[in-house]
């Protein structure tokens, strides 16, 4: 943890997406307290108005931060939403705070954990590119934005059977 | 009085269905004797009559969701695709099911579900209609879905469903249920030797 402090800038480089902070709430180095990496939306068929979103998120300061609300120019709301299958019976749970502790890498990946995005504004989705905003109990305001991927969503359990590298159980 | 006495038998009713359902979670389950299914009049997404009539002549699997299921839903059908793709390697493409999506959402469903299948799966079939006729195919099934509505305006509710699959021969008789996840080996083995042996009964006569 103490490595990531003083690599920061070596940490970010290697990350797909940097993530933009509010200068003046910034903390003490003007270091963000979350990193954002691979943020992406399956693409959805033109006329259906919801759509998840995926990222994964990493706190590299030194205390819990939670991401206490979430909002974006194209949908009218947007929400943390788990999903859950219990006694096979599927629903999805709003999550109202997600705390990420110091150090932890969370990853919202399908089937879980996601980001939804629901009651799509204008006629047409946007076939490229989503921007989202994450807002922090710091004060701070992440723009993320989710890279738009066509093409059906893989299942997991392919993933699992060619990709031994990979696991499962993050966030559950 | 009366309504609470049958709130009470509804809530018991779900319970006895929970806890069934708990029993078969994770393991298929053979329904055996196989069951007829029920008549019910349902449209497919090009807008075709689908009934029982529709499950004669081969392999099905109905799989409960609704087109404004971002998440969870594309990722049951993309396992269910690894495990027909895990399937065909072993078995005849005849007696691989046909995925048949169940949309119980029809106020959404009806207008997108065409292009939500075409976009994801083009091969399967999507169906929905009336809400009491999606009621009388999800009883046969003894399947169960609600949605989290709380007034008609209400734009964003989710669907809370049975996320089992179930397994219909081509006498349109339930002969099966699997349950997430749907672990393409596992699931295949279990419907090749369920299939096969099927097979074997209705050729008899
Ligand atoms: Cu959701």
């Amino acid at each position: 943890m103490r490595f990531y402090f003083g690599s920061s800038a070596l940490l970010a480089t290697a990350l797909w997406i940097v993530v933009a902070s509010v200068p003046s709430l910034a903390m003490d180095s003007g270091q963000q307290a979350l990193v954002i990496e691979d943020a992406w939306s399956p693409q959805m068929p033109p006329n259906v108005s919801m759509a998840a979103g995926y990222l994964t998120v990493v706190n590299i300061s030194a205390v819990p931060v939670t991401i206490t609300s979430l909002s974006s120019p194209a949908y009218h709301a947007v929400a943390i939403h788990r999903s859950l299958i219990e006694n096979g019976v599927a629903s999805m749970v709003k999550v109202k705070d997600l705390v990420i502790n110091p150090g932890q890498r969370l990853k919202l990946s399908p089937g879980g954990l996601h980001i939804m995005l629901m009651n799509r504004k204008s006629k047409s989705a946007s076939t490229e590119s989503l921007p989202i905003e994450l807002k922090l109990d710091d004060g701070n305001v992440i723009d993320v934005t989710l890279n738009v991927i066509p093409g059906r969503v893989q299942s997991p359990q392919t993933e699992q059977v060619t990709d031994h590298s990979k696991h499962m159980h993050h966030g559950s | 009085m009366i309504r609470s006495a049958i709130a009470k038998l509804q809530i018991f009713f779900l319970s006895v269905a929970f806890f069934t359902c708990a029993a078969a979670f994770e393991s298929p389950q053979s329904i055996d004797p196989a069951r007829l299914v029920g008549e019910f009049q349902l449209e497919d997404q090009y807008g075709g009559s689908f009934g029982v009539e529709q499950f004669k002549g081969q392999w099905s699997m109905v799989f409960v969701g609704f087109t404004s299921c971002p998440d969870v839903c594309p990722v049951t059908l993309a396992n269910l695709e690894a495990v027909r793709a895990e399937m065909g390697f072993r078995m005849s493409p005849e007696r691989i099911p046909n995925i048949v999506f169940l949309a119980v959402d029809p106020d959404r469903d009806r207008s997108v579900l065409k292009d939500y299948l075409a976009y994801f799966h083009p091969q399967y079939v999507g169906i929905t209609g009336r809400e009491a006729e999606i009621n009388k195919l999800i009883k046969s099934l003894g399947e169960f879905y609600r949605l989290d509505r709380k007034s008609v305006d209400e734009k964003n509710y989710n669907v809370t469903h049975t996320a089992i699959v179930s397994i219909i021969n081509p006498e349109a008789k339930l002969v099966a249920k699997i349950s997430p996840p749907f672990h393409p080996h596992k699931t295949g083995e279990y419907l090749i030797k369920l299939i096969n042996e099927q097979m074997r009964l209705i050729d008899k006569g």
